[in-house]
């Protein structure tokens, strides 16, 4: 019994190893097709020419904001920004055909020390930021 | 007792040595034979191996692929009809679609914001229409989506029909940008790579 048992283990291992064998030495074919396509996001340009002309008296700050329109396509507007140390943002948002608007707010908050930058929407989450301005300064 | 035990283990001892001996002999003696043979003339067979082939093509009126797009924005796609087919004489085990874009930027690495593909089956030709935004596709038959996630990966497509010598494949391919991508996505660019791989059928006996 135990040697019919050796013999047909024996038969089994000399069979995998054949189909072993005779697997590796099988060669596998293939075929490739391949097609490319190129894909390059748009940049959002910022409004240009930024201007600033202060007007101040005792308390107030009067600014107005002038810039050139953005060439970036499907822009629906521009976000005003004025950066106040120590206070919160003041923004004014404007639609795509205004180049310009009037800011006022307190002169303490804002002279010599007061900077606008006006952003380019659009209809997508993209925005274009121009770059900060010097301080307003009262004349 | 023991000296008749013994006599009989050595009978015993030289019968089996001879029949040993005998045996030995008469394998011996086999390759001493003569041997006859006859033969027929040879059955010429002649074996030709099939043909792999994958082929892509456009159908006919198609939009122009290789694509190439700019300004693309968050929620543009880009769609285009590919035809997939097995021109070759060989059954296929598998096709695999692999996606590859170089360079590597946001685009490619951002898995949930950056570009994602789909693509997607028709039973029958598409039908394509044409806006100002670029080419529709709409399936007058029965559609399926085989793949869809970020565009660079590698896919195995099921079932597909090119798997059968002269089987077609209706695609089309769309790659997209989510709304999702923030201003981080501006003024990049990739190039992306469809490669679809046939692989051979394992053989059977004929």
């Amino acid at each position: 019994m135990t040697g019919i048992r050796r013999a047909l283990v024996l038969a089994a291992a000399g069979s995998v190893l054949a189909t072993v064998a005779v697997g590796t030495a099988q060669a596998v074919f293939e075929s490739i097709a391949a097609q490319t396509g190129s894909v390059a996001t748009a940049t959002v340009a910022p409004p240009t020419g930024i201007a600033v002309t202060t007007t101040c008296d005792t308390l107030t700050a009067t600014m107005r904001v002038s810039w050139t329109a953005s060439s970036a396509p499907r822009t629906t507007g521009y976000r005003v920004t004025l950066q106040r140390p120590g206070f919160t943002p003041l923004v004014v948002d404007a639609d795509a055909a205004t180049t310009s608007v009037q800011v006022q707010d307190a002169k303490s908050r804002v002279d010599d020390v007061g900077t606008f930058t006006v952003t380019t929407l659009t209809d997508t989450s993209w925005t274009g930021p121009s770059a900060w301005t010097p301080p307003v300064s009262c004349p | 007792m023991r000296i008749t035990t013994r006599t009989h283990s050595t009978v015993r001892k030289v019968v089996a040595s001879l029949g040993v001996l005998g045996t030995a002999a008469a394998v011996a003696g086999l390759g001493t034979y003569g041997s006859f043979t006859d033969s027929t003339t040879p059955v010429s067979t002649d074996i030709g191996t099939a043909v792999l082939d994958l082929a892509l093509d456009q159908p006919a009126g198609a939009a122009a692929i290789p694509v190439s797009t700019s300004n693309f924005l968050p929620g543009d796609s880009l769609t285009r009809a590919l035809d997939l087919s097995n021109a070759g004489g060989a059954r296929l085990s598998s096709v695999t679609v692999g996606v590859t874009a170089a360079p590597s930027n946001l685009l490619t690495t951002d898995t949930s914001q950056g570009l994602q593909l789909a693509v997607r089956w028709c039973s029958v030709a598409w039908v394509q229409a044409t806006t100002p935004s670029g080419p529709t596709y709409s399936c007058p038959g029965t559609e399926q989506t085989l793949l869809s996630g970020p565009v660079v990966g590698s896919w195995t497509l099921a079932a597909p029909t090119s798997l059968t010598p002269g089987g077609r494949d209706r695609l089309v391919f769309t790659i997209s940008l989510p709304s999702s991508a923030d201003n981080r996505f501006q003024g990049l660019s990739t190039t992306a790579t469809l490669t679809f791989t046939g692989l051979q059928a394992t053989g059977g006996r004929r």
